[in-house]
């Protein structure tokens, strides 16, 4: 056992305070008390977040700490996963997301999400980005549907490169054209906020760099989360960073502080490299 | 363990290390074993796929070998002259009296006139034996449809009773032993048939009547035509029946149950149903469907329902496999695009599941094709002479009929019989190489 484990398993105990500003005034998502559970496993501590308008947080921390799992309980993805259960309060503009009287298909039209590996369907580019339109009914005419595939695959830089191909499948594209289709799949339905797991974890460094330029741009109007592995993305993208360990919420500070100065020594050892 | 062989443990191993030559005589040894090895598996391998073809080559060679010949018929043709007073009518005869008339006098007439030295009664009756027992339909068939055939002479093709149509097939004019004969002929037949072949007027013709005819006492008379349709009635029953029921629980299980012990329970169900025996589903049938339920035996109605019981299984079992290969990321997409549960299975996971479900479908259906002992219990195996126009008809399918020609003596009916197999066995195959092709089509990468 290395030194930052024994500190770990000292620091992290039952009862826990997160450092740093984890609330805020007026916020897009409010987390308070959110306990996530698999079966008898409990995969997220009693997380309290803050997620601020029109921002971009990032979600850090070593691997199985449960910022995906967390991320998916933001548009209870989880609610797919039987054993999963999710307690605490979970509020987007002060609705609880697991009233039973909100209807799901409802809160993730609003709260969309882009996966880690791109998942287009196997159907031609412009069904892609037609098919959130098309399901929940935005569009009343083809014209209309038309231009909304065309703004959104503008605003994700996609439009020159494939305009040409609209009806050709969108799995012939290349992975960081396949996430920026997804990513323009997602802003087509104009959610509130977008989850973003991963984004660029299977794209190579050029795709990352065209995707991290759209998040960037795309902040100005969504609020975003996303989970990286890449400390030096979170540093790019976000604006807030939220460091969790094993289940918990470590810190949460702006972006320049937790890298720069980080209060807690978790999150120092894990972003110098120590644990990780 | 003892400290001796510790120590030529050691030293063997010391030696081993310093020694490389060593090292790599050992390692050709090591490497002999194993290409010997990696021989032997592939030549196992090689001889049970020749193995396999052999057995299949021996059985297509042994039933087209004898079935082929059930795709020629004789004929004899004969000069007829249509006239009133053979059939012992006068030119004042009403319609109906014509029809009633005994029409096999034209034919016998005419073979009393060809042959005027045969005159016994034996021998008469040996002579008209020759030409099938159904000639005085056919001849009075061709004059209620054309009249004006009465009062002219015409030369018929008159068709050869199996007895003749065998002989002549198989043993006339060949240097045969006499224990290769076919013939039930008596003498005095096989010196007609020698004289009939050189005045040039016995032909072999392809034989439309295998499948223009339904099933017959007589062998020269019978055909696949009602076994055919029967089969096809009842499969499109199968279809109609199984597809959705099969795909719908698939989805079900697969998309929405929840695993707890019902389920399982009925997972496991779904596996034991297809390993039942198939003839377990007939006697079902008898005793649901007959006896409860009082519907009409032998009709394809009541066999697609068998045969749905027996094939749902298969199809639920690949339904599912195709189901569970759909790359769950294309279900998180659209759940995260906020469609709902339906629509992400409508829209996406079956569009992608489809043809692993119609291949596992077309595969069902083959197989209930050529399915025989649940439908011998719910009485698929009457004789039926009629081509069934509907579900509720009677009717027998083709391996009934096959399991029913294999039963029959008239050599004639084991030729028949190979060729009501390779029948069936081109439907399979057409069948199993479109449901490949389907699979090939279809197929999408993601």
């Amino acid at each position: 056992m290395n030194t930052a484990q024994q500190s770990m398993a000292e620091i992290v105990k039952e009862t826990y305070q997160t450092v740093g500003l984890p609330l805020l005034d007026d916020p897009k998502m409010r987390v308070r008390n959110a306990n996530v559970f698999y079966a008898d496993k409990q995969a997220i501590f009693d997380v309290n977040l803050d997620i601020g308008k029109n921002q971009v947080i990032s979600m850090i921390g070593p691997s199985g700490c449960g910022k995906s799992t967390f991320l998916r309980c933001l548009n209870r993805m989880n609610d797919t996963i039987d054993i999963c259960r999710v307690e605490g309060d979970l509020l987007l503009e002060d609705q609880d997301m697991y009233d039973k009287k909100i209807d799901v298909v409802e809160l993730r039209a609003r709260v969309g999400m882009v996966f880690q590996k791109p998942n287009p369907f196997p159907k031609s580019i412009y069904e892609n980005v037609a098919y959130g339109a098309r399901i929940h009914g935005l569009t009343d005419n083809k014209v209309q549907l038309d231009e909304l595939v065309e703004t959104s695959l503008i605003r994700c830089g996609l439009w020159k490169e494939v305009k040409d191909r609209l009806n050709e499948p969108a799995t012939g594209l290349s992975g960081g054209q396949q996430q920026r289709l997804c990513i323009a799949r997602a802003i087509a339905v104009n959610p509130e906020v977008i989850l973003m797991d991963e984004p660029c974890s299977a794209l190579d460094p050029i795709a990352t760099a065209t995707v991290e330029e759209l998040i960037h741009e795309l902040s100005q109007n969504f609020t975003i989360c996303i989970v990286t592995h890449s400390m030096q993305q979170a540093a790019r993208v976000s604006q807030r960073t939220a460091y969790f360990h094993l289940g918990k919420l470590i810190e949460v500070n702006d972006t320049s502080q937790v890298f720069t100065n980080p209060e807690h020594q978790l999150t120092e050892a894990y972003i110098t490299g120590r644990i990780g | 363990m003892t400290n001796s062989t510790n120590t030529e443990a050691s030293t063997a191993i010391n030696q081993l290390f310093e020694d490389r030559t060593l090292l790599a005589k050992k390692r050709a040894v090591a490497r002999k074993r194993r290409n010997r090895s990696e021989q032997r598996f592939r030549w196992a391998g090689r001889l049970s796929i020749a193995f396999g073809i052999a057995c299949v080559l021996f059985l297509f060679t042994d039933i087209i070998s004898k079935g082929i010949g059930a795709f020629t018929q004789t004929y004899v043709d004969v000069e007829i002259t249509f006239d009133q007073e053979t059939l012992g009518l006068n030119s004042q005869s009403t319609e109906d009296e014509i029809k009633a008339a005994s029409f096999g006098s034209f034919y016998k007439k005419a073979l009393r006139d060809k042959y005027p030295e045969i005159t016994g009664r034996t021998e008469k009756r040996q002579l008209y034996a020759m030409f099938t027992s159904d000639m005085p339909l056919i001849l009075r068939n061709m004059v209620v449809a054309d009249p004006s055939i009465m009062g002219s002479t015409k030369i018929i093709s008159m068709i050869a009773d199996d007895d003749f149509d065998t002989y002549y097939k198989h043993s006339y004019g060949r240097d045969l032993d006499e224990a290769e004969q076919i013939s039930r002929l008596s003498d005095m037949q096989e010196g007609l048939v020698d004289s009939l072949a050189k005045s040039g007027a016995v032909k072999t013709k392809f034989n439309t009547i295998l499948f223009t005819n339904s099933d017959s006492r007589e062998p020269e008379l019978a055909g696949i035509k009602g076994a055919i349709v029967g089969s096809i009635l009842t499969l499109l029953v199968t279809l109609a029946l199984s597809f959705p029921i099969a795909v719908a629980t698939a989805i079900y299980l697969e998309e929405f149950a929840p695993t707890n012990r019902i389920t399982d329970f009925i997972e496991v169900n779904i596996n034991n149903l297809a390993a039942v025996p198939s003839v377990i589903f007939g006697l079902l049938g008898l005793a649901i469907f007959i006896n409860f339920f009082g519907m009409p035996r032998s009709v394809p109605l009541l066999g697609g329902f068998v045969l749905t019981l027996m094939t749902l299984p298969t199809i639920i079992i690949s339904s599912r496999a195709a189901i569970k290969a759909v790359p769950p990321s294309i279900r998180e997409a659209a759940l995260g695009m906020g469609a709902s549960k339906v629509q992400t299975v409508i829209h996406h996971v079956l569009p992608l599941a489809m043809p692993g479900m119609l291949t596992g479908t077309i595969i069902g259906m083959a197989q209930a094709l050529g399915e025989t002992a649940p439908l011998l219990m719910i009485g698929m195996v009457a004789f039926i002479v009629d081509v069934p126009t509907g579900i509720t008809d009677p009717a027998t399918v083709l391996p009934v009929q096959i399991f029913l020609w294999s039963d029959s003596p008239e050599r004639a009916f084991v030729e028949k019989t190979s060729a009501a197999i390779m029948v069936l066995l081109t439907f399979l195959i057409c069948m199993n190489s479109f449901a490949v092709w389907l699979r090939k089509r279809l197929e999408r990468r993601w």
